[in-house]
């Protein structure tokens, strides 16, 4: 194997963007979205474990 | 949104409880509301904003108490200002409702001091109960966002500059929080963080190779900052230079030796841009025209090779073939001549027979030259009609180039021409200008540079990502750690094409939208578009060609209502398509515009008066009495669903006298 293979991601980058635009929908038209980092991340980290 | 009733109480001058409805009715969406100037119009509109957000854009803001109320008032009074706003939104009926009491501090205070208030939103649910929103402020910025808010709400100046030339940015961004592009936009740069974090863990458990690719990376993207900074900056730069410019042309349009002199430079200069509009016009041409039909000039060589051979074929008799390969192989297999002859095998006849089969074309082959012949012919007439176009437009391009370059030239002269003049003041300001233009033409060139430098970069970082996200890891902790980086790196990339792809779709929309409404509005032949970079244009057609239109302050209005009526109206649109998507979801707003008639001609007023009501499912809108009599009177009486008029007191010199106004409703 190649050191510069493709890594599968094992999930569909769809579901990530979902969970990233429901995140920012909850937060929507506040100028400082607080926390809103921290929920993308633990989002992602719960889609890719 | 549809906004029901406004009850004002003691704000500013408007005395005691007052009570506005606004039309409900579906064909007489409009509710006029016209008065003196100073009788409270800007006030009244302003009395919105200090409802739902506790901001007003008025001359001391922080003066809220009506006078007369706190007037009248003893000394350690408490005097109530409130707003109550009831709305529908999403099937529900809201009110909200903003208090704020005043203790009267000494006999001749008429602010008073604020000492406590309160403000709450609540709504009536489907089983009829009132039910009051927790976080009221947070809510009603998911209902009624502020950006929004003031393109909806606004006052007559505000849509003056929408349509000026520098005011593309402030369409963009309405366009992208009005579609719901705002979100996208969050998005990207949130994942971009989010992104860096995973990245350090990948930092932080992988080998040396890839920690040295990160590190670069770094580095780059801090050069790339820097970077961008510095354009920040020069742009920054570059306008502040732009607007001493200005400043110097309107101090020398007052003096009388040079006012002739910078009117005169001011047209030249308005030519100007509009000669470069063209130049970037017939450059697009060109492009398109090489982007379409460029291959010629590559395929010309072969095709030109490919009809010699035909040609010779045709001259030697080879083409059209008049014996088939078929037809001979047909004779040898039946052993037999057309003559009757018997065709053995080795013997002449059948020889003779047989050469054919090399002189014999195959069957097709002259359909298929007559094919590529005639596509040749059709090759050569697109040819010439490319070149016809390319070369058509080099022309034009010349010739606006050589108009431009003595445009530039007159307004050289002027230059010259009011830097000798006598008069000191005109002579220094003029030699001010000129450097400042030549600083200006530096900042291009610097501009230009960053710019490139900048895509470069960010070539270079692209490559880096890429290595990073491919690199193989041992690490179980770094592994997983690239698997979220390269996940954030892909729903990035992801939702930058799903904005690019709704930007344009949205833009289109628009442009469409626009053009509709200005065509209805604006008694010319112009139309408007969005240009790719957002700004708002207005167009005629000359011959062929379309031309920009340089726009007065009346045209400039209309365009600018059109504009936000067609936002409004796509808006509109998604909304009742797309009510559970996630982005791009629109939805329904009223517009509230404070002096839209003012700087329009009687025909112009006729025509938005009449066209209004298409603006938006509901209108509000507010009106001097000089603005509302005559044609707007006429037209918007019979449209109008609810009439007010602000009935002023002014107290004039009495010292006993206070100034205060009264809602008052008008019958039809």
């Amino acid at each position: 194997m190649s050191n510069t293979e493709d890594l599968s991601l094992e999930v569909d980058i769809e579901d990530v963007v979902n969970a990233v635009l429901e995140e920012e929908d909850k937060l929507l038209h506040l100028e400082k979205p607080l926390g809103i980092n921290d929920n993308i991340e633990k989002r992602i980290k719960e889609l890719i474990n | 949104m549809k906004l029901e009733v406004l009850t004002l109480n003691n704000f500013r001058q408007f005395v005691g409880e007052q009570t506005l409805s606004f039309s409900q009715d579906k064909e007489n969406n409009i509710t006029v509301i016209h008065g003196e100037n100073g009788s409270g119009k800007t006030a009244l509109l302003n009395s919105l904003y200090w409802i739902f957000y506790d901001d007003i854009y008025l001359p001391d803001a922080n003066k809220i108490v009506n006078e007369k109320a706190i007037a009248e008032s003893q000394v350690g009074d408490e005097i109530k200002v409130e707003g109550v706003l009831k709305f529908s939104h999403d099937d529900k009926i809201y009110t909200i409702q903003r208090k704020k009491f005043f203790k009267k501090k000494d006999k001749n205070d008429l602010s008073g001091e604020l000492i406590s208030e309160d403000f709450n939103l609540e709504y009536i649910d489907n089983q009829g109960k009132s039910i009051e929103r927790n976080n009221p402020q947070k809510a009603i910025k998911q209902i009624l966002p502020e950006d929004i808010s003031k393109l909806f709400f606004f006052h007559g100046e505000y849509i003056n500059e929408l349509s000026k030339e520098n005011q593309q940015d402030e369409i963009q961004k309405d366009i992208k929080i009005i579609m719901g592009l705002e979100i996208l936009e969050r998005a990207i740069r949130h994942l971009e963080t989010v992104s860096k974090r995973f990245e350090k863990k990948l930092r932080d458990y992988g080998d040396e190779e890839l920690r040295n690719i990160i590190d670069e990376k770094q580095k780059k993207e801090n050069e790339l900052g820097d970077l961008k900074n510095e354009l920040e900056t020069i742009k920054n730069n570059k306008k502040g230079i732009e607007e001493e410019i200005s400043a110097i042309d309107e101090k020398l349009k007052k003096l009388e030796g040079a006012k002739d002199a910078q009117e005169k430079r001011e047209r030249y200069e308005e030519r100007l841009s509009k000669i470069k509009e063209s130049i970037v016009t017939v450059e697009d041409r060109l492009k398109k025209e090489f982007s379409e039909r460029g291959y010629y000039m590559h395929l010309s060589p072969v095709i030109k090779g490919a009809k010699q051979i035909l040609d010779r074929k045709k001259e030697k008799g080879e083409l059209p073939t008049h014996v088939k390969k078929q037809f001979v192989k047909s004779l040898l297999d039946k052993k037999e001549c057309v003559c009757g002859r018997s065709l053995v095998e080795g013997d002449e006849a059948y020889q003779k027979v047989q050469v054919w089969m090399e002189k014999a074309g195959l069957e097709g082959l002259d359909e298929a030259a007559f094919e590529l012949k005639s596509r040749i012919n059709e090759f050569q007439n697109n040819k010439d009609g490319f070149f016809e176009e390319v070369s058509n437009l080099l022309k034009e391009k010349n010739k606006l180039l050589d108009e431009k370059n003595k445009v530039k030239d007159k307004i050289d002269e002027i230059s010259v021409e009011l830097a000798d003049k006598e008069e000191e003041n005109i002579k220094k300001l003029e030699e001010r200008r000129k450097r400042l233009r030549e600083e200006i033409d530096r900042c291009n060139q610097r501009i230009g540079v960053k710019k490139k430098d900048i895509e470069d970069l960010e070539d270079k970082i692209k490559e880096l990502s890429k290595k990073e996200e491919k690199l193989k890891v041992k690490e179980k902790k770094a592994l997983l750690a690239q698997k979220r980086f390269k996940a954030c790196n892909k729903a990035k990339e992801y939702i930058e094409k799903l904005f690019d792809k709704f930007a344009t779709q949205v833009r289109n929309e628009v442009e469409e939208k626009v053009g509709d409404l200005h065509s209805e509005f604006l008694h010319k032949a112009y139309w408007a578009e969005i240009t790719d970079d957002y700004k708002l244009k207005i167009y005629k057609k000359i011959g062929d060609q379309k031309q920009p239109v340089g726009m007065s302050t009346g045209e400039r209005q209309i365009a600018s209502l059109a504009f936000i009526g067609g936002l409004a109206e796509i808006a509109k649109e998604r909304y009742e398509e797309k009510k559970d998507a996630i982005y791009f979801k629109g939805g329904i707003y009223p517009i509230i515009m404070d002096s839209p008639f003012g700087y329009l001609d009687v025909v112009h007023k006729k025509r938005i008066a009449e066209g209004m009501p298409k603006l938006a499912e509901q209108l509000v809108v507010l009106v001097t009495s000089s603005q509302w009599k005559g044609e707007v009177e006429q037209v918007m009486t019979t449209k109008a669903g609810k009439i007010y008029e602000l009935n002023y007191n002014n107290p004039n010199e009495d010292p006993t006298d206070y100034e205060y106004t009264i809602i008052k409703e008008r019958g039809k």
